[in-house]
């Protein structure tokens, strides 16, 4: 997977996390009864942070990633990185680790965990399919 | 080509600019055709012009609250002063007790302070608030011992503009006998004060609250009867053996310049911010699963604490632009903490993560307000549509 393709162009902002944070391209929801759609979420908003990624698959090929969030521009960064990277991608390939982005995005220690949660919603929605695929 | 629109300043609870009519009589106190002189060089002709703008200042300042002149003493902010006032009256009356009475919506400067009094052996009660942030006087009655040195509860608070009644707890103190401290940080030029009639021993005043230069500020301490203080800062015996340091006397003009305008026009400017205060939140409260804190109690002018119900409050204002608002106080957003001031008013941590601090002041304008109500509802309604459902139901 090729993590550090950038939609850096035009968008707000010059830091990898600044471009992240800024992007809320994928944000948002399928239409109700979009086909093929995979759902995993993590978090509480109670606790800060919640997420929940929405992964569409045609032929075990992810065509098409939304992602809702409530939480820090920290949260956004991540998942609008996560979406941006997936799509396209085969459902079994590695994806990064949260720690991975986050150093990748220049988070601050003390915000590693934001990426790790939304790196727990996105192996909520790809970890059954994974399952199917080892079968 | 139309230029871009200039950012919109709401956040004069951290700090103010400085009026330009302060800059203007700072700057002849700095160079070298100035009166930049040490005021404690009383020996030449420039040392004592500049001693004499020191004590015209320091009148000045004590005008605008009813205090005279020997009760104020120059720090190097509110910082400084509510540090030498829990420090420096503990110092004095160790002897006395080892228990001191606080709230819990203090700003740092103090609740840090009693926390490092209460590693160091001290007993330290934190007064609760009520949901609207305000500090019950009954609550105090109860907490008063012999054995307290101190009562310390702020004028209004920072986060939410909630005025406290301070003539009520500072009776019961002064029945008690026990000193009574004031942070007055963001009341000062706000609200009328008048220390000759106010039962408060110790009050804390910063400049750059009310359009003077940062670096500068003052505690009043009361001198009929005297209040005994130890110093905070030993050294060359300024400020009447009590606050060591070479006195800035630019920052000290700045000021004095600063609380003159606020005594001379404070009140206009009180009423005019907040009109435009109502206005902004007659704008926001249109908007869905939003609440004002401390909505419900007496409020200074400026502040509006808003909680966003089902939006970060981070990305909000991370999706504002151009908007200088805060999450809290400066001083808990440097934490990166959820605010303690609403929690302890009841909210929840995501609920205190979800609160904008809108502070408007003497140089905020109609159209600044307009603008700022259209950004911030355009700014949450992209963001409320992007929360999962949960987050949504759980912000009501």
């Amino acid at each position: 997977m090729n993590a550090a393709r950038s939609p850096a162009a035009g968008m707000a902002g010059s830091s990898p996390f600044d471009v992240w944070a800024h992007n809320l391209e994928r944000a948002g929801r399928f239409a109700p009864n979009t086909p093929g759609v995979h759902e995993g979420k993590a978090g509480s908003a109670g606790a800060g942070a919640e997420v929940e990624f929405s992964l569409q698959l045609r032929s075990g090929r992810i065509i098409a990633v939304r992602y809702r969030f409530f939480g820090s521009p920290w949260i956004n960064a991540a998942c609008a990185f996560y979406a941006h990277a997936l799509e396209g991608q085969l459902s079994t390939t590695p994806w990064p680790t949260g720690a991975e982005v986050a150093r990748q995005l220049d988070y601050p220690r003390t915000r590693y965990d934001e990426a790790l949660i939304v790196e727990d919603a996105l192996m909520a929605a790809l970890a059954p399919l994974r399952e199917v695929s080892n079968e | 080509m139309a230029s871009a629109p200039s950012p919109i300043y709401l956040d004069y609870a951290a700090t103010t600019p400085v009026d330009p009519r302060v800059i203007q009589e700072m700057a002849r106190f700095m160079g070298p055709d100035g009166l930049f002189a040490n005021p404690s060089s009383v020996t030449h002709a420039p040392g004592r012009a500049a001693r004499a703008a020191v004590e015209e200042a320091r009148a000045e300042v004590a005008a605008l609250v009813g205090a005279r002149e020997r009760e104020i003493y120059f720090t190097s902010g509110a910082t400084e002063s509510n540090n030498w006032a829990w420090r420096g009256l503990v110092a004095a009356r160790r002897d006395r007790g080892r228990h001191l009475v606080t709230s819990r919506i203090e700003h740092a400067s103090v609740l840090d302070t009693a926390q490092a009094l209460e590693a160091e052996g001290f007993r330290v009660s934190y007064l609760p608030c009520d949901r609207e942030g305000r500090v019950d006087p009954e609550r105090v009655r109860e907490a008063l011992t012999p054995e307290t040195l101190l009562c310390s509860v702020m004028h209004v608070n920072n986060e939410t503009g909630v005025i406290q009644d301070i003539q009520a707890i500072g009776k019961l103190c002064r029945e008690r006998g026990v000193p009574f401290h004031v942070d007055a940080v963001q009341s000062a030029g706000k609200l009328p004060i008048d220390l000759s009639t106010l039962p408060v021993d110790l009050m804390s005043f910063s400049a750059h609250k009310v359009y003077g230069p940062k670096g500068i500020g003052a505690l009043y301490v009361r001198h009929d009867p005297t209040l005994v203080l130890e110093p905070l800062i030993h050294g060359g015996g300024q400020e009447r053996g009590l606050r060591a340091g070479t006195l800035a006397t630019h920052q000290i003009v700045g000021f004095g310049v600063a609380f003159r305008i606020a005594r001379e026009e404070g009140m206009a400017d009180a009423a005019r911010i907040g009109r435009l205060r109502d206005a902004l939140w007659a704008r926001l409260s249109r908007l869905e699963r939003i609440r004002l804190n401390g909505g419900g109690a007496p409020r200074a002018c400026g502040h509006l604490s808003v909680s966003f119900g089902g939006v970060n409050g981070e990305s909000l204002i991370f999706f504002l632009g151009d908007l200088a608002v805060a999450q809290g106080s400066a001083c808990s957003s440097a934490r990166g903490e959820p605010s303690h001031v609403l929690q302890a008013m009841g909210l929840t941590p995501g609920e205190a993560e979800s609160t904008l601090r809108m502070t408007l002041g003497r140089f905020t304008t109609v159209e600044e307000v307009e603008r700022a109500a259209e950004c911030i509802a355009q700014a949450y309604a992209r963001l409320s549509v992007l929360a999962p459902d949960a987050a949504r139901r759980q912000a009501g």
